[in-house]
């Protein structure tokens, strides 16, 4: 039992990750490369405020969310805005791939490549539940991960923004004749995203580290569980990565530590050769 | 300047040769070993970049994983070494094969859905490498890596110093003479095509899927013969060489080469291992920096280099004008092309509910204008949609000359003689008027990319033929003058001139043209009359939707009415104008019906 809440917290990281791509998605019809990046960020500056400043922690969440929406707006205004005019998509790849590289760079040249750790706010002892053992730090990312994950698919669902959201991925011209203005909802989106990495900080940090080696692999693992849960859909980033993270505290358990991502990639492309929508999609990402 | 020497620099890769063969030249000329190597770090990052213009630059696919396949190369090269198999031919081989396999893997699932799956699944190739080391670590050394690999053999003959320098240019040159043929040929010319518009290669007869697969593939070949020349240049493998920062520093010479060019990738390359980011009070801020290099020129820049030595040329181009265009004599063959019978029956095609064709029926004989004229939502570019194939109909039947062709994709249908154009001109605008025109005949013959590669017969056969006829569709049209401008630089008339122009040249069997006159003046209308009378009576099978009704009135043998759905009159344009339905499916027809129950009443 240990195992599965090890799996699920872990996979709870990946779902917020992926949660964070479907913002962007959802409400501007972009995929941003550089969200993996955001995460990193925010792990390196929840631990400079909390533990090298010595501030409280919910200073580091909001000062996170800020720090995360304005530099997320400044990405969308500067490396994707100008460039979606443009008829081929190539440079949209180019530039949010440089904007991932940019803040890694900026991360790595600040605070170099050892990794830094913190503590979690909510403490440290080990909890049993339901005969494994968890720290306090795995229940609240999961409970996290779920209520951001149902509040998000209820706000798309059922509230104007979300339709208007909908609609403007979908058709942005007949969204404009209707009055909506697409680019501030995208540009809204990426600062939304951008503020969720931010806050989520103090959180997620004590469970991963913070350090740029890792930046790969959450850009990676959050777009697995996007695509094995679904793209567009919310509840789908959460069974995703939830899922994910079981086949991968399963892999390194009974495996070894190198396997987990042969296992994932593995995973991956039997979602995408089998049902590319991923289990909860119903639009896929289509190209053709 | 004479005419051969300006066909020699401009049409052949005469210059970049003797580039070439002056760098293979150097350690006889006296370069020290420092430089022999930078010499190969360059040809090296050439092959990676060249692999990745092909695969980005020419079909937008973005391959994240170039360095995973690198490092694929690199391994197999130390293994085979380590286990005695020293002859770098065969190294070169089966890194050739773990490369095409690894673009299958990492191609195939992604290529159906956006580009990004397709990144991404690339990219996860460079979490990989890590791991599979390990896994593997009996054959590859694990973190350890593998040391003493040095001294290949080529045909039982050790390499040393500057034989193998020698042996590394000659192979990046043969590459990039490959990559270029393969470039200026038709699998080329798709690939420019399909940068421009997916549904135009598909209504030209390219596959679209078949495409990327075969781009992004052949892509990856290039990393791993870089792979093989790099161990054997470094003499030691291991995985910490194969960074993020060296995927992002190839991508961003790529793109600083300019991605969708030939010769750009030597130059990006060379620029990456001789220029200042090399410096090592800029290792630390490396990676930002090409980070941001990446934003810039994505954002202002994005034809590289070589599109400003593009432009650049074109000026020098209009300095000096080339001779009358080859083949321009007095007399051009006359034209015939080959219509046939088109049937459409019972074809209904539906949208969530919204019932786009109801139950049509039309027959078109070749020799003839046929005219599909209604309001709009009838469903007039629906019914074209559903005969080119980019529509699939929910019921009904669709036959040309017989043959059935409902349900059968795009390219295949474009492939069986249907020719079309669309609402919006979609033309390529860098491309040269006489290079649209010869890419309406894509669609016969095959591709033949191994002859293109090869330079072999069928291949010239082919490309006189294409340029023989499209000169041939250019004068029956009367735009032979323009046929070195570039299309982007036409009006609008003349390139809805050009899309019939480049449908025609593809010798269809029947064409099919989607509101040609919209947006034109009188005089382009009187060209475009011209045009599609003289396309008639060379024997073309002529389906044209249209809205202006009086130049369908002037034009037309049989007009074909539509509403919702449906064929609501048919026959000679004079009936049709006169038939009270489609007249009231024009006005409308609000207190008619009262009328008529009154004359009803009244009559008895």
């Amino acid at each position: 039992m240990t195992i599965v809440w090890a799996g699920l917290s872990v996979g709870a990281v990946y779902a917020l990750t992926a949660i964070g791509y479907n913002i962007t998605m959802t409400f501007g019809g972009v995929f941003n490369f550089a969200h993996g990046a955001f995460v990193i960020l925010s792990a390196f500056f929840s631990w400079f405020v909390t533990v090298d400043l010595g501030w409280p922690w919910w200073t580091g969440a909001l000062l996170g969310a800020a720090l995360g929406a304005l530099l997320a707006t400044v990405e969308e205004l500067v490396a994707v805005r100008p460039v979606l005019r443009r008829t081929d998509t190539r440079a949209l790849l180019v530039t949010t791939v440089g904007a991932f590289v940019v803040i890694e760079g900026m991360l790595g040249a600040t605070w170099g490549a050892t990794p830094k750790s913190m503590e979690f706010f909510g403490g440290s002892e080990p909890l049993t539940l339901l005969g494994g053992h968890m720290f306090p730090v795995d229940v609240w990312l999961i409970g996290v991960a779920i209520a951001a994950g149902v509040s998000l698919h209820l706000f798309t669902q059922r509230s104007l923004w979300g339709l208007a959201a909908r609609g403007a991925t979908s058709d942005p011209d007949a969204a404009k004749t209707r009055g909506i203005n697409v680019g501030a909802l995208r540009t809204a989106g990426f600062a939304l995203a951008g503020a969720l990495a931010g806050l989520l900080g103090p959180l997620v940090t004590p469970k991963t580290g913070a350090s740029v080696s890792i930046a790969v692999s959450m850009t990676i693992f959050g777009f697995v569980a996007l695509a094995v849960g679904g793209f567009g859909s919310f509840l789908g980033c959460v069974v995703g990565g939830l899922a994910i993270g079981l086949i991968q505290a399963y892999g390194l358990r009974y495996l070894g530590v190198e396997y987990p991502p042969v296992l994932l990639f593995l995973v991956l492309l039997a979602v995408l050769l089998l049902k590319p929508t991923g289990l909860l999609g119903k639009r896929g990402v289509r190209a053709v | 300047m004479t005419v051969r020497l300006r066909t020699l620099l401009l049409d052949t890769p005469a210059f970049a040769l003797a580039v070439f063969v002056l760098v293979a030249a150097l350690p006889y000329l006296g370069i020290d070993f420092y430089w022999q190597r930078q010499v190969m770090l360059i040809a090296v990052y050439t092959l990676l970049c060249s692999g990745l213009n092909l695969s980005f630059g020419y079909a937008g696919e973005l391959a994240l994983g170039q360095v995973a396949v690198f490092a694929s190369g690199a391994y197999v090269a130390a293994i085979l070494f380590n286990h005695g198999h020293t002859d770098i031919l065969l190294a070169f081989a089966a890194a050739i094969l773990l490369a095409g396999v690894a673009g299958l893997v990492s191609g195939v699932p992604g290529l159906r859905l956006s580009h990004w799956s397709l990144a991404l699944v690339s990219f996860f190739f460079v979490l990989l490498i890590p791991s599979l080391v390990s896994i593997l670590s009996e054959y590859t050394g694990g973190s350890a890596g593998l040391p003493g690999v040095l001294g290949p053999t080529l045909f039982g003959r050790p390499l040393f110093g500057k034989e193998f320098y020698l042996v590394a240019v000659t192979v990046t040159l043969l590459w990039m003479l490959v990559f270029r043929n393969m470039v200026v040929s038709r699998f080329g010319t798709f690939l420019r095509v399909l940068a421009e518009s997916p549904t135009l290669a598909e209504s030209l007869g390219g596959s679209v899927y078949l495409l990327r697969v075969q781009a992004y593939v052949i892509g990856a070949l290039p990393a791993g013969i870089a792979g093989v020349l790099f161990t054997y240049m470094t003499g030691f493998i291991s995985p910490e060489a194969f960074t993020l920062t060296l995927l992002i520093a190839l991508l961003a010479a790529t793109v600083l080469g300019g991605a969708d060019s030939v010769w750009g990738a030597p130059v990006g390359a060379a620029i990456l291992v001789l220029g200042p980011l090399q410096a090592a009070s800029f290792q630390r801020f490396s990676t930002a920096v090409y980070g941001a290099f990446l934003i810039f020129v994505g954002v202002v820049f994005s034809m590289g280099l070589a599109g400003l030595a593009r432009a650049g040329r074109r000026r020098l181009l209009r300095r000096w004008p080339g001779p009358a265009a080859a083949g321009a004599t007095a007399e051009a063959p006359a034209l015939t092309i080959p219509g046939e019978r088109l049937e459409v029956s019972g074809v209904a095609k539906a949208f969530a509910g919204l019932k786009a064709l109801n139950g049509v029926d039309l027959t078109v004989e070749p020799g003839t204008i046929t005219a599909i004229i209604g309001a709009n939502g009838a469903g007039k570019t629906t019914l074209l949609n559903v005969i080119s194939g980019v529509l699939r109909p929910d019921a009904g039947r669709i036959a040309l000359a017989g043959r059935q062709i409902t349900g059968l994709r795009a390219h295949r249908v474009s492939r069986l003689g249907v020719g079309r154009t669309f609402q919006t001109p979609l033309i390529p605008p860098r491309m040269t008027v006489r290079e649209v025109v010869e890419s309406g005949r894509l669609r016969s013959g095959r591709v033949g990319l191994l002859a293109a590669v090869l330079r072999l017969p069928p291949f010239y056969r082919t490309r006189r033929a294409d340029g023989q006829a499209a000169l041939a569709a250019l004068s029956f049209a009367g735009l032979d003058h323009l046929a070195d401008e570039p299309a982007g630089s036409l009006p609008l008339g003349t390139r809805r001139l050009l899309e019939v122009v480049r449908a025609v040249a593809g010798k269809p069997h029947v064409l099919l043209l989607d509101e040609p006159a919209a947006g034109l003046d009188d005089d382009g209308l009187r060209e475009l009359l011209m045009l599609m009378r003289r396309t008639k009576e060379a024997g073309g099978t002529v389906v044209l939707v249209e809205h202006n009704v009086p130049f369908v009135m002037d034009v037309a043998d049989q007009v074909f009415a539509m509403e919702l759905g449906r064929v609501i009159a048919s026959g000679p344009p004079d009936v049709v104008r006169r038939d009270q339905r489609v007249i009231d499916s024009y006005l409308g027809r609000r207190g008619r019906a009262t009328d008529e129950q009154l004359t009803e009443e009244v009559a008895g």
